[in-house]
């Protein structure tokens, strides 16, 4: 039986006339890196953007741990475990890096009062994506840092980043995010070589820890090489799906790309 | 020291030292002028909260400091105590800025601003209008002077005092908060209010809350300005009155609370050299406005974060 974290079920969504989303249908397995592809316009990133809360849905399911949550809000998908990261760069412009990051870790900072009286002195956080309760938030941006080897950028606004930069960050904010399913719009978009082998690290890390992430991203490569199950949509559908080998020779996707 | 920035500390000591001096010279006039920068400062950090902080392009603010003169001086004149009228003023803005908040989670940007310049519009029909409540045009004379404890604040020096601690408690609340993880939430939800909601964050609260409170803080600018005046009509809560304060915040720059000190203390001694200039008193009042008008161009233009800015205006 599968164990999937997130169904999709008969998703629409049309603009005008345009079916961006049309009777759209799959899952997502637990555990598991699932690469979303398909032709510029065939409605991954409206997918994304059904599935986060930013759009809504015309009709259909997306069902996250069996909850139906395609009319709840942006931040209540967030805080039921999804967390993104955008195709362009929607950092914090003018705050610092560590700004950046402390705000992923919870809502505490909603707490108006709390928030006063104590001031922004650094509080131990509870259990938090797999840690024991106790650990400084500094502490855990120290390590996320260090495992990016930008230790050096925390105090630096992120407006004053590469793009590079700011998509290791983003990266990094969507990790602290707490979730338990991690969705990246084309993560590599844009980056250097060297950069792009060490997103492909972090994601392979990431699934050995268990993580489970759904992502997009053209360069076929870098997406065959790390993903476990790929869908392929065109046209709003899902026109195949199955393992990076099975999509490479799949005679439909080379068809959709080709058109 | 950790976390401390000695630039600002001294910028603010700077300041300080300059009023203290100011006084010291003691001149009835420049009493007067420093009432009304501990007013416009007040003013001015509770609009930096709102618009450089929260990114809420308030332009509705005098609506609040107005609520807040009206409030306190209808309850002074039943003989409500100082205290009560002063912090009602407060309370009662605040309630009108989570009322105007409401729309915040549809409306943005542009359409926001137009919504907070209707408000003031209907704030200053309100006043006009609401004759058995207001008296209209005439105006609501005879309020009489705060008093604490016993202590009048009858004389000018008094006041100053009573004014000057109430904008510096204003500035270390508002810094207060600024520096806390709310003010940081703030700051993500007027720099990117998308991505602040996709961390799970509601930002439609947070707004409502900033708006909230920078209402209060108008409210109470206004019960003090009620105090000292002992008079006000509808026509000091216009919404020409906001071109200074808009001015203040735009040239000490977008969340920068010492900017905005040292813009409030700039920007309202410099029209007052005109005073000198031998202009007719007719002509005095729209000049003023046009020189807020010009240092806003003009820095818009050449320097849109301000002189002491984080952010730039879009």
């Amino acid at each position: 039986m599968k164990n999937e974290i997130l169904k999709i079920e008969n998703l629409r969504k049309h603009f005008g006339g345009v079916h961006a989303v049309d009777d759209c249908s799959f899952g997502v397995e637990r555990g598991t890196i699932t690469a979303l592809i398909g032709p510029n316009g065939s409605g991954k990133t409206t997918v994304f953007n059904l599935v986060s809360g930013i759009t809504k849905a015309d009709g259909g399911k997306i069902l996250l741990n069996d909850l139906n949550i395609a009319h709840l809000q942006p931040h209540l998908i967030s805080n039921l475990g999804i967390s993104r990261v955008f195709q362009q760069s929607r950092l914090f412009a003018n705050l610092t890096v560590e700004e950046n990051l402390m705000l992923a870790f919870d809502n505490e900072d909603q707490k108006f009062w709390a928030s006063f009286i104590l001031g922004p002195e650094d509080r131990p956080l509870g259990r938090h994506q797999g840690r024991s309760s106790g650990i400084s938030k500094k502490k855990i941006i120290d390590e996320y840092l260090e495992s990016m080897c930008i230790t050096h950028m925390r105090n630096k606004q992120t407006r004053d980043l590469s793009f590079g930069q700011k998509r290791l960050v983003e990266i990094l904010r969507a990790l602290i995010n707490p979730h338990s399913l991690l969705m990246l719009d084309e993560p590599v978009a844009g980056v250097t070589p060297e950069l792009r082998e060490k997103i492909k690290d972090v994601l392979r890390d990431l699934r050995a820890k268990g993580e489970t992430i759904l992502l997009i991203e053209h360069d076929m490569n870098f997406t065959l090489k790390v993903s476990d199950w790929v869908i392929v949509m065109d046209a709003g559908q899902v026109i195949a799906e199955g393992t990076p080998d099975d999509i490479r020779h799949n005679p439909k996707v080379l068809e959709a790309y080709l058109d | 020291m950790a976390g401390k920035n000695p630039k600002k500390f001294n910028f603010i000591t700077f300041t300080t030292i300059l009023l203290l001096l100011l006084t010291s010279m003691a001149s009835a006039y420049i009493i007067h002028l420093l009432i009304l920068i501990c007013i416009y400062l007040i003013l001015s950090l509770s609009l930096n909260l709102s618009i450089g902080y929260s990114g809420v392009l308030n332009l509705g603010h005098i609506a609040f400091y107005g609520l807040g003169a009206y409030t306190s001086a209808l309850l002074a004149l039943a003989g409500a105590p100082f205290v009560l009228c002063f912090l009602a003023g407060g309370i009662v803005a605040m309630f009108c800025g989570f009322l105007l908040a409401l729309p915040t989670d549809k409306i943005k940007g542009d359409y926001l601003a137009l919504v907070t310049v209707g408000f003031s519009f209907i704030i200053y029909s309100l006043m006009l209008n609401l004759d058995d409540l207001t008296r209209g045009p005439l105006g609501l004379p005879g309020i009489p002077r705060p008093a604490i404890f016993g202590f009048v604040f009858e004389d000018n020096f008094s006041f100053l005092i009573l004014a000057a601690i109430v904008a510096i408690i204003v500035y270390f609340v508002i810094k207060r908060i600024t520096d806390s993880p709310f003010g940081k939430l703030l700051e993500a939800v007027r720099d990117d209010e998308l991505a602040a909601k996709i961390l799970g964050k509601d930002t439609f609260k947070a707004k409502a809350f900033s708006l909230a409170l920078s209402a209060f803080f108008a409210g109470l600018a206004g019960s003090l300005y009620a105090g000292y005046i002992t008079f006000i009509d509808p026509s000091s809560f216009s919404l020409m009155q906001i071109i200074p304060i808009i001015s203040i915040v735009i040239v000490g720059g977008l969340a920068s609370l010492p900017g905005t000190v040292a813009a409030a203390v700039i920007l309202t001694l410099i029209p007052e050299a005109l005073r000198f200039v031998g202009f007719p008193s007719s002509i005095l009042g729209p000049m003023r406005q046009i020189i807020y008008s010009l240092i806003l161009l003009v820095i818009l233009i050449y320097r849109p974060r301000g002189f002491w800015g984080k952010v730039e205006l879009e």
